[in-house]
């Protein structure tokens, strides 16, 4: 089954096909994976994402039309369930009120090579982390999973004009934040 | 002659990422325009700083275990025998509003009376539910000892929130089927709560007043 094309597999799915959704499965966990650990950051929380993703592609497939493509699709889904995660856990951050006032954002740094290259990620993670929703979703799909505008349009149901503007601010605020972040210190 | 629209265009000229006829179009343009000169290399510099996508790969067998996860997730679903489930999908949103007020109104510290009105940050949200009310569900469902499952890690509910911080309507789910199920959201779909109108809202508010009058 694995040579059969995404939509050949959800017209078997939605024919009553259980298997056919194990073969998406494992052609797009991979994908779904590393769009979630670029929005969360570390692997617990994209992991949960990559979970969830699936069991909501389980429960949607039914409805599934061929106007958009699988892979699109399930992009969508993946953006919106780790929004939603982010969104949740500055919600419990808020709950935590106390922390939230002297979370210190970056941690001492230890001066070898390898613990600065690791300050210096997350760093950027922080930055990325800080970033609005749109602008941080079309940075993640456009600079580390290079998709093409007319693609991330369709899985942020935008316009292809906009996004490019979102892409140029995002990496804008990106320097801007390291750069400050850098002169703190 | 200089444009956003140019401008937008550099971050993919940089990254080596325009096609032609786009590229050489920016490469003349570069010539003739300062300003898209400086802003180039401010980006040239910027990619340099975010560099790569090297980020820790996950566990080594970590791929292979996705499927038989989301599988037994699935079959978790299906089985009927999660009793309180209904419950708690009944209830899910106003326990989740009522613990939230609860959590709002005695620990958001309200700003200083300066003379005009000194507004709970729920207030403008849930006008049409009053804040003494809400605090009455709030502690009628930490009777009920609920108040652990709604905000749980997991299984929780649903979550009608204001971001304390922005002042934005701030609408969030916690797990989505629950949300779904879920009858006092009716026909509004998951999708739209992030994009919900203040009108929609109300609508929402007036819905969970009427089922929050326990
Ligand atoms: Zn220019």
């Amino acid at each position: 089954m694995t040579d059969r094309s995404d939509l050949e597999l959800v017209q078997l799915f939605q024919n009553g096909d259980e298997s056919a959704f194990n073969h998406l499965v494992l052609r797009y966990q991979e994908k779904v994976y590393w769009v979630a650990r670029r929005f969360m950051a570390d692997h617990d929380n994209a992991d949960d994402v990559t979970q969830e993703v699936f069991i909501k592609a389980y429960g949607s497939l039914n409805e599934f039309r061929r106007e958009s493509s699988v892979y699109t699709w399930l992009y969508r889904i993946t953006v919106n369930i780790a929004l939603n995660s982010l969104r949740r856990q500055k919600i419990r951050e808020a709950f935590r009120i106390d922390e939230l006032f002297d979370a210190p954002d970056t941690e001492s740094v230890a001066p070898d090579e390898a613990a600065e290259k690791q300050e210096e990620r997350s760093l950027i993670e922080n930055a990325i982390a800080r970033l609005p929703e749109k602008q941080k979703s079309v940075f993640v799909l456009r600079y580390y999973e290079e998709l093409p505008y007319e693609d991330i349009a369709k899985i942020l149901k935008t316009s292809v004009g906009g996004l490019k503007a979102n892409y140029f601010h995002a990496v804008k605020k990106i320097q801007e934040y390291v750069r400050r972040a850098h002169e703190t210190y | 002659m200089h444009t956003r629209h140019i401008e937008y265009l550099l971050p993919d000229y940089v990254t080596g990422r325009l096609e032609e006829p786009l590229r050489s179009g920016v490469a003349s343009h570069l010539e003739e325009c300062a300003e898209c000169k400086g802003e180039l290399e401010t980006l040239r510099h910027a990619f340099q700083t975010i560099g790569g996508s090297d980020l820790k790969p996950p566990p080594g067998a970590y791929f292979s275990g996705i499927l038989p996860g989301v599988r037994e997730r699935l079959e978790q679903r299906k089985s009927p025998s999660v009793l309180a489930r209904p419950l708690i999908t009944r209830f899910a949103l106003p326990l989740a509003v009522g613990v939230l007020a609860f959590v709002l109104l005695t620990h958001i510290p309200v700003p200083a009376n300066n003379g005009e009105t000194a507004q709970n940050p729920l207030r403008p949200v849930l006008s049409g539910v009053g804040s003494e009310e809400l605090m009455e569900i709030a502690l009628d469902q930490m009777h009920r000892q609920a108040f652990s499952i709604s905000i749980g890690e997991n299984e929780s509910s649903a979550m009608l929130a204001v971001p304390i911080l922005s002042g934005k309507y701030f609408l969030t789910d916690v797990d989505s089927s629950v949300v779904w199920e879920d009858p006092l959201l009716g026909d509004i779909a998951m999708e739209d709560l992030e994009t919900l109108t203040d009108a929609d809202l109300e609508v929402l508010v007036a819905r969970l007043s009427e089922r929050t009058s326990l």
